[in-house]
């Protein structure tokens, strides 16, 4: 780093940027933690602009990795490419929703009638109903996938629990 | 549940975090976040907005059949039938995440006790996987300990004393169940000479128990051998004076803690 010192700092800086972008709300929204209000405020304002923000300091951590590439020594080498794969993962990770890698959604709600539903009639539903139309949501299933979008009489709902 | 038309627009939702165990979910069309327990917008570009309530009802299938045969169910996803949980998730319904457990585990799935619970029915008798339990909530309503109820390998059954210095010991001696049973606790005040030998007996054997002038001491009895008991679980008075139930190691949590380490996890209920 002796050399070019600006170069390294502006790559470390963005290459940190583009890092923090994902890791940073991942941290303060992770399961089974309190969040205060404003570290949540915080963890969604970063969320929102995660995907064209880890973009643009991915982009500039990778302009500065490419120039600083040819002068460096091996170390360091290893040591910008493991950089440029967190950067990498981060701007990834950034596009995807992972919750929903542990809570599946439902893509397309399904209906059987009540008399062909093969469930207990212990089991516990969620119910609606609009005019004539009436809905039951197996609470075993919605524990399971959480939300379901769905259009009852006419009115588009979401189910939740 | 709610409606998902905001300003004349429909929107889909998507789960998409988590904040204090309750989920958030974000929208398709705007990206905006919402959480799931209010249905209030809490960040993005329509922050501030909320969903309308839609009235809807936590029924048994069968109540909801009969007031409704041509109704139609959710159907399961098929891909994902096998992991809808059918053992705990309808008694997850039923405790929330924040409510309070006794949570112990013996040679197989963990038992979880509600707090609640325990506190009403202090000494709760119970059985987890084959080793019979006591657990006892103590004199201050906050302290817990959970014990072997066996004495000298022999199960036993336990329950509160009315008032420690409401019987005689020779009384409680001969006829302890009946006693609790069929008397009232207000009904089982005596006289002070049981007092005495109470606190004569606790002099005798050096075990710190709650003095008699305390509001509500706190003595258990055993129905085998008609013994006092301590809250150390260590007999006091009677045949079985000097032994100790043996312990076993609980831990008050939180319900989604504990589940969220023991998800096999049963729940006491009586």
């Amino acid at each position: 780093m002796a050399n070019r010192p600006l170069t390294w700092g502006i790559f470390i800086a963005s290459a940190l940027t583009a890092i923090a972008l994902f890791f940073i709300p991942a941290f303060i929204i992770r399961p089974f933690h309190h969040q205060t209000p404003s570290a949540l405020a915080l963890a969604l304002a970063i969320r929102q602009r995660a995907p064209w923000a880890t973009l643009a300091a991915g982009l500039v951590s990778l302009v500065f990795a490419l120039s600083l590439w040819a002068a460096s020594t091996r170390w360091r080498k290893v040591a910008i490419a493991l950089v440029m794969v967190l950067v990498a993962f981060s701007a990834v990770m950034s596009r995807l929703n992972y919750f929903e890698w542990m809570f599946h959604p439902v893509p397309s709600a399904q209906f059987e009638s009540a008399s062909a539903s093969k469930l207990d009639k212990s089991e516990m539903i969620l119910a609606l109903r609009f005019g004539s139309d009436a809905r039951a949501y197996p609470i075993r299933e919605m524990a399971y996938h959480h939300i379901v979008n769905d259009v009852v009489g006419g009115v588009p709902i979401a189910v939740t629990y | 549940m709610w409606t998902r038309t905001v300003n004349g627009k429909v929107l889909h939702f998507y789960l998409a975090g988590i904040n204090n165990q309750n989920f958030l979910m974000r929208d398709k069309e705007t990206g905006t976040w919402w959480q799931q327990i209010t249905g209030k917008a809490i960040s993005g570009p329509m922050k501030g907005a909320a969903l309308d309530l839609v009235l809807s009802d936590e029924l048994t299938f069968g109540e909801w059949k009969s007031e409704f045969s041509n109704g139609e169910v959710l159907a399961g996803v098929p891909k994902y039938i096998k992991e809808y949980d059918s053992n705990w998730e309808p008694e997850v319904a039923k405790l929330k995440s924040r409510d309070v457990v006794v949570g112990l585990q013996i040679a197989g799935p963990g038992r979880a006790y509600p707090w609640d619970a325990l506190v009403k029915q202090s000494p709760v008798l119970d059985r987890v996987n084959g080793t019979p339990l006591l657990v006892a909530v103590g004199p201050d309503s906050k302290s817990f300990r959970v014990f072997v109820s066996r004495i000298d390998g022999k199960d036993a059954e336990f329950f509160l004393k009315g008032e420690p210095q409401a019987e005689a010991p020779a009384v409680a001696k001969t006829d302890p169940p009946a006693a609790s049973k069929d008397d009232p606790p207000s009904a089982t005040k005596s006289a002070s000479s049981g007092d005495v030998k109470a606190k004569a007996d606790d002099a005798k054997t050096g075990k710190p128990v709650a003095p008699s002038a305390a509001p509500k001491p706190w003595i258990l009895l055993d129905t085998a051998t008609a013994s006092e008991w301590n809250f150390q679980g260590c007999a006091i008075s009677g045949p079985s004076q000097g032994k100790c139930l043996d312990r076993i190691p609980a831990l008050k949590d939180y319900w989604f803690d504990w589940r969220n380490y023991h998800p096999d996890t049963t729940i006491y209920k009586r």
